[in-house]
């Protein structure tokens, strides 16, 4: 029952006539997926079904030619078209693996703070952030805001058990990377973490942390006021707003130099640190993926040369027999 | 002043295609050799300042000539009118330049309507893995002009009845055979970079999810000439759908899909 049920599964998905029209629903779908600004469609799981299927297709459409190749084009041939195959069988297989399995975590890390990351084995601290901007002159034209830094390295710390265990220098395009783990920092994402102490009219005193990734709102005399950091070339400000009738009405800019009032209350910067985003993630699909395209490419270059070199042969030998 | 030269180099250079292609049409129409070995010097001619112009840009910019749009497509242009000059060496039949030396010299056009400043190259781009990437998709791009130039030219002939148009049907193949490794070699060297940088290794924008699609035809298009012994008009029909893929892919998906390509960079850069 089973048996000839599997064998009628085979013979289905090892026909061209499915496999050639899934190769083109899955283009169809692809090129309708990417007419949308945002890819979910490409993470759903009927699309890495559909990815899955065209796998096995692929694999038993290579089964089943393999005695006509091995007949018509020789066994250097065949074993092209196995280890490509296989190559992108590997593929698959890593990218729906990749879809179930490892973890990411986005968070940022303020300048001289220890930062507790889930799944994590050792907590990590960014000792020191270096950043170097770009001026106008680099780039004419450019708005600087849309380039990433010159520099943007991270100087990290991981701790365990309370004690310094590793150290080592992050940039985007250079993480850290320690037991399948790595620390990526993100492009860009950078800003200024203050605390902020308010005064009200009797004189008392309160410090506010204030997180540009999460903003708070504070009651100031009766009003529920925002603020955020502006990060400006080494002069760090805070800029104060009420949101009303879902409009942003600014109360003010505050600085060092610059103190601020509002309704009678005094605001003043308190310790202000830069922080820098950074993902934290592990991949273990990722050797999966390496051997995938190694074994794929190294089948076709091997497809490719023996194709060649055959047909040379071929010819030669027809012409020697003419 | 080197800017300058830079400049004139450029514009030599695409005059010289023009009038290498308008030769070389001349001699094919005519069925005159001479006239189109005299259209092969004058392209080795620009071929040869076109190297000096990527040279000088090499040296002004002090990172490989590949990274701006200018670049980019300067350098597409370089390789695929090297291909039809080393072909030229050995092949007598020289129809293919009708058709490649213009995709050649639509690259140079289009490149003149980038900008064609000098810039620092920025951080995220000074790695190994990005060169290889741009290097081998280029060498991919240009394999798969020859493809298209392969395939137009078999069905050109075909149709007007003339001899050896096998002649190009398996030179068609042959260099999708070599298109689609390189392809290949540069979605996962890109892949891999992009890893390294953003954190992810494919992350389905426009772009990359068109390279995708491509791959997919082109993938087609070799497994039905493979298994299903696809010759002639139809493969040629296949491979030009797949080459107007990848020109969609370059430039079509920069102008038509750009607040959708905008977004995605826009998610790549922060969180």
């Amino acid at each position: 029952m089973i048996i000839p049920f599997l064998n009628r599964l085979f013979r289905l998905l090892a026909s061209l006539k499915v496999a050639i029209p899934l190769l083109v629903i899955l283009a169809v779908i692809t090129i309708i997926g990417s007419l949308f600004p945002e890819p979910e469609l490409f993470k759903t799981w009927w699309y890495l079904s559909l990815l899955g299927l065209q796998g096995l297709s692929l694999l038993f459409v290579t089964i089943l030619h393999i005695p006509s190749i091995l007949r018509r084009k020789g066994r250097n041939t065949l074993i092209g078209v196995i280890t490509t195959h296989l190559g992108i069988l590997v593929l698959i297989a890593g990218i729906i693996y990749g879809g179930y399995s490892g973890f990411r975590h986005k968070v940022k890390l303020i300048e001289g703070e220890i930062t507790v990351v889930a799944d994590l084995p050792f907590v990590i601290q960014l000792d020191e952030l270096l950043i170097e901007e770009y001026s106008q002159e680099d780039f004419p034209g450019t708005n600087l805001d849309s380039l990433p830094k010159k520099k943007q390295e991270s100087r990290i710390t991981l701790l365990k058990n309370g004690k310094q265990w590793l150290s080592g220098e992050a940039s985007p395009g250079n993480p850290i990377i320690v037991d399948s783990i790595a620390l990526l920092p993100a492009i860009s994402d950078l800003g200024w973490y203050f605390e902020l102490i308010v005064v009200d009219r009797q004189g008392r005193e309160k410090t506010i942390p204030v997180r540009p990734w999460a903003l708070p709102v504070i009651s100031v005399g009766g009003k529920r006021i925002m603020t955020k950091s502006v990060v400006t070339r080494d002069s760090p400000k805070a800029e104060f707003f009420i949101v009303e009738d879902n409009k942003i009405v600014p109360l003010g800019v505050l600085s060092r130099e610059q103190p601020l009032e509002i309704e009678g209350y005094k605001l003043a910067l308190g310790q202000i640190k830069r922080y820098t985003g950074i993902q934290v993630y592990n991949r273990p699909q990722e050797w999966v993926l390496v051997l995938g395209s190694i074994l794929m490419f190294a089948g076709l270059v091997w497809h490719f040369y023996f194709r060649h070199r055959d047909r040379k042969r071929e010819e030669r030998g027809e012409s020697d027999n003419a | 002043m080197l800017e300058q030269l830079e400049l004139t180099l450029f514009v030599s250079t695409t005059v010289l295609y023009l009038v290498a292609w308008g030769w070389h049409l001349r001699g094919w129409k005519l069925g005159s050799a001479a006239q189109t070995k005299i259209a092969i010097r004058i392209l080795w001619v620009g071929w040869v300042l076109h190297l000096m112009m990527v040279g000088l840009r090499w040296y002004l910019a002090e990172h490989v000539p590949m990274l701006s749009a200018f670049e980019f497509v300067t350098f597409f242009a370089l390789l695929v009118i090297i291909v039809f000059l080393l072909f030229a060496l050995k092949e007598r039949n020289q129809m293919l330049g009708v058709f490649l030396l213009p995709v050649g010299l639509m690259l140079m056009l289009y490149a003149a309507t980038r900008p064609m400043e000098v810039e620092p190259e920025l951080p995220i781009f000074a790695s190994l893995l990005l060169k290889i990437h741009i290097l081998t998709t280029l060498v991919g791009y240009a394999a798969w002009t020859v493809t298209f130039a392969a395939s137009v030219s078999f069905l050109y002939l075909e149709r007007k009845r003339q001899a050896s148009p096998t002649l190009f049907d398996q030179m068609a193949y042959r260099a999708a055979f070599i298109a689609l490794c390189f392809h290949t070699l540069g979605m996962l060297t890109g892949a891999l970079w992009g890893d390294r940088v953003f954190g992810q290794l494919w992350f389905w924008d426009p772009k990359e999810t068109w390279t995708f699609i491509t791959w997919l035809i082109f993938l087609a298009y070799l497994h039905a000439r493979y298994t299903l012994d696809w010759r002639g008009r139809r493969a040629a029909i296949l491979a030009i759908v797949g080459f107007v893929s990848l020109v969609f892919t370059y430039v079509g998906v920069d102008f038509l899909l750009p607040q959708i390509h905008g977004a995605a960079s826009e998610s790549m850069m922060g969180q």
